[in-house]
């Protein structure tokens, strides 16, 4: 088998795998059982991320090229690992499988697109164009890929968020790099927690998705049962977190690019519509992270800005190469 | 000063202070992030920099008029047809720098000062005001051993203990804001003081910087001239272009060389302040003969169409008075073969010319190609507001990535055999919340002995996908 082969079956089974995690995660959101089912999405995802590694190393020992993309194929299949890889980590981080409903749908669009949609000779490696061939240039669109996809695991993190809240209204938040939310909140849970010491009992109250409360029960004592996140709330934070994250990726990623047009054109910024457009993107999140900061935007206002930050991520990575002008139209990436 | 008069200098404080209240806020500056974006679309959809006719024939005021309401002279007189350039723009962008200057200055130094006091407190009710909060029995040292583990700054006054950790998440978002009034002072510096200009020059010719296109205010060109030694491209064996060369010399005012070096996409030259890029490049002229002739330069031009699928430049040779018969000589690039075209003859005769191969049509007709010559697109730029531009980079690198860190504080007393303790954190609630329930759990155990474990982990109650 040479590394041909060996892509295309790697090609087959990432788009496979994806599309049974995406099934399971559904499935099991639906009827909210059987067990294992959750766990298949969960593996399925992990095994992605392992195929998907494979195809793009298999590529580059054959290419001979340097990381990380040289193509839209290439582009693609990078972004479908990020995406996997991040949600891997999402899922370890908010102990929420939730996300998965929404990350791997997408992640599965990618793959088949790449793989089903894709004309075979934009599939193939092909040498770079001199423009191209430049350190910079490389950390430029791996750092962009990389960012593009915590951002959209982030925000769909958010979409998550905002489909658990669709009914619930007042809606508190925690978790804003001010603070608002590090003061207790006075709901019905309070009344539970305000009589552990005369219980034997310790109550961790939860405020579920719908507002109503949800009492876990544990036979040891605690003095005083703490408040903790609700899934709302688990959502919200990992949205943030991987947002958080994201942003500086994308901050150096669009500094790289800089750099190097800089370096290769003479000039830093020509807004240029690729260009323009990740300054959009870096906008748009920016605009999130503030509108964290905001007392009067906290709950489901932040998510909707995370929301129409996914839409833009899209635009900025496929939408301006179909307009197909500027500095960006060497090729179909980036 | 009259009463009257202070009085005024009162309003006009109130006035101030309220303005720049307005200036530094959050909502301001979301609205002027998302306004500054729906604005930047506006370049990458409607074509830029067009002359006036362009818009004039493609967004008529009469008949099918674009959304309503999008004609040429809406386009021209909002300067749509150059956004980025537009005044409004320009004025959007200043208002988004000042509001930054302030909001940094107003809010967030006191924001980090603030943050930086170490506050202690003994009430039970204050401590109860914090989501998270809790009383376990145990002893100040034990509570402080465990906050150190979670890698806390500890500070004690009594029996009171105040800790905190990521400070520099606070420090990360003024480093953060100040990198960016780095970039747009760079940016405005360069726009006023230095130039960028592109020129096509030939092979073995120089090219100077009297006329430069769109110089700053305040831009000052450079006297010294620049000659092209030498322009070539190394192609790949398929005939797809490798890399493009242009050996430069600097030439002052006495005709003297003050520096050379080659030059290619990726690696410009710089010097005094002015750096050289290889941005593009042509065919120029061919040196061609009839039979005996001596040696004529024919300039090239790029062509409209497009022969073997790569760009083309060719001349149009006439042979006679009325049109019928002529000569076009193509070619795709610097590689040598000419294409010579005659026409006038029932079909097109096409003959393919080597550079120093004569080709015989007939005994009496022979055609020669010398060889071709490029011309180099050089772009050439100063840019003083680099050095801003570049700090501001790495600043907001930095800056930025620290921005990610969470600031954490936690507060506590003891009394008799109990500590009390809350804890709050600005950005990673749920990290927080874990180490925080780990604290408790682990000054539990201390005192029940760690058979009786208990489970306090909130891994426990959410391991579980709930829905
Ligand atoms: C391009 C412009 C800007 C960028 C890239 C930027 C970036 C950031 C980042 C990354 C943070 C940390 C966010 C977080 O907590 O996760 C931050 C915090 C903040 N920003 Fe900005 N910002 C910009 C403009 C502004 C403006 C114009 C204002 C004022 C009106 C402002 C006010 C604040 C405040 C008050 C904080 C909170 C500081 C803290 O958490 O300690 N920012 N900014």
């Amino acid at each position: 088998m040479n590394l041909v082969d060996i892509q295309n079956v790697l090609d087959n089974a990432s788009f496979a795998t994806l599309g049974v995690a995406t099934l399971s995660y559904w499935v099991y959101a639906a009827f909210k059982k059987p067990k294992w089912i959750s766990d298949l999405a969960s593996i399925g995802m992990s095994i992605a991320a392992l195929t998907t590694t494979g195809l793009l190393v298999a590529r580059w020992i054959e290419s001979g090229h340097p990381f990380p993309v040289s193509n839209l194929y290439e582009s693609l299949f990078f972004l479908c690992w990020c995406i996997c890889a991040v949600h891997v980590g999402a899922e370890w981080f908010s102990r929420e499988r939730l996300i998965g409903v929404f990350t791997a749908p997408v992640a599965t669009l990618l793959a088949a697109f790449a793989s089903l949609v894709l004309p075979a000779n934009m599939q193939t490696s092909a040498p770079l164009v001199p423009a191209l061939q430049s350190n910079w240039l490389m950390m430029h669109v791996s750092v962009m890929i990389l960012s593009y996809g915590t951002l959209l695991v982030g925000s769909l993190a958010s979409i998550a968020y905002l489909w658990v809240t669709r009914k619930a209204k007042n809606l508190e938040l925690r978790g804003s790099s001010i603070g608002t939310g590090g003061y207790r909140r006075v709901d019905k849970a309070e009344t539970v927690q305000s009589e552990p010491k005369t219980s034997p009992q310790t109550s961790y109250a939860f405020q579920n998705a719908e507002g109503g409360t949800l009492t876990m029960e544990t036979e040891a004592p605690v003095a005083t049962a703490l408040q903790t996140s609700s899934l709302a709330d688990i959502l919200d934070n990992t949205s943030y977190r991987l947002i958080g994250l994201g942003f500086p990726l994308l901050t150096i990623g669009i500094i790289a690019g800089a750099v190097w047009a800089n370096e290769a054109w003479g000039s830093y910024w020509s807004w240029d519509p690729k260009e323009t457009w990740s300054l959009i993107t870096w906008l748009v999140f920016a605009a999130y992270l503030h509108s964290r900061l905001t007392i009067g935007w906290q709950g489901r206002k932040p998510a909707l800005l995370a929301s129409l930050g996914f839409v833009v991520v899209w635009i900025t990575y496929l939408g301006v190469n179909l307009l197909g002008t500027g500095l960006h139209s060497y090729g179909w990436f980036f | 000063m009259t009463s009257n008069s202070f009085k005024k200098n009162l309003f006009w404080l109130g006035v101030q202070r309220e303005l720049l209240s307005i200036l530094g806020s959050l909502p301001l500056a979301i609205t002027l992030f998302l306004v500054i974006a729906l604005c930047s679309t506006v370049g990458t959809v409607l074509p830029q920099q067009e002359g006036p006719q362009y818009y004039q024939q493609n967004y008529p005021d009469q008949g099918k008029v674009l959304f309503g309401f999008l004609t040429w002279k809406v386009i021209l007189a909002l300067g749509l047809n150059d956004v980025y350039r537009a005044w409004w723009f320009l004025a959007l962008l200043i208002l988004f720098g000042t509001s930054l200057a302030t909001c940094s200055f107003l809010r967030q130094i006191p924001m980090l000062k603030s943050a930086r006091k170490w506050r202690f407190y003994d009430n039970p009710k204050r401590l109860k005001k914090f989501a998270l909060f809790t009383e376990v029995p145990a002893t100040l040292e034990q509570l402080i051993q465990e906050f150190q583990q979670k890698g806390f700054q500890i500070h004690t006054e009594g029996q009171k203990i105040y800790g905190h950790k990521g400070l520099l998440g606070r420090v990360g978002p003024i480093i953060v804001h100040v990198s960016i009034i780095l970039i747009l002072l760079g940016g405005m510096l360069g726009a006023l003081t230095g130039f960028k200009t592109q020129s096509m020059t030939p092979d073995g010719e120089q090219f100077d910087f009297h006329q430069l296109t769109s110089p700053g205010p305040w831009t000052v060109a450079p006297k010294w001239q620049v000659k092209v030694n030498r322009f070539w491209i190394d192609y790949r064996p398929d005939g797809s272009i490798k890399q493009f060369y242009s050996d430069l010399s600097i030439i002052d005012t006495d005709g003297k060389e003050k520096a050379r070096k080659t030059i290619s996409v990726n690696d410009p030259m710089n010097y005094d302040g002015v750096s050289l890029y290889q941005a593009s490049w042509g065919v120029d002229s061919i040196l061609f003969r009839v039979n005996d002739t001596p040696w004529v330069k024919i300039p090239m031009r790029p062509l409209e169409q497009v022969i073997n699928g790569k760009e083309t430049w060719g001349a149009i040779i006439p042979l006679d008075n009325n049109d019928q018969a002529k000569m076009v000589l193509a070619t795709n690039g610097l590689q040598g073969t000419v294409q010579a075209i005659l026409f006038g003859a029932k079909q097109p005769i096409p003959i393919s010319l080597k550079p120093g191969v004569p080709a015989e049509l007939t005994p009496s007709l022979r055609l020669e190609v010398k060889g071709v010559t490029g011309a180099t697109g050089i772009q050439s730029k100063k840019d003083p507001g680099t050095v801003l531009v570049y700090t501001g980079f790495g600043l907001l690198m930095i800056g930025v990535m620290m921005s990610y860190l969470s600031h954490s504080q936690v507060w506590g007393f003891a009394k008799d055999g109990v500590v009390y303790f809350a804890g709050r954190t600005n950005r990673a609630q749920i990290t927080f919340e874990r180490e925080f329930m780990s604290v408790a759990s682990n000054l539990q155990n201390r005192q029940s002995g760690p058979s009786d474990v208990i489970r306090a982990e909130p891994s426990a109650l959410s391991k579980e996908p709930r829905r």
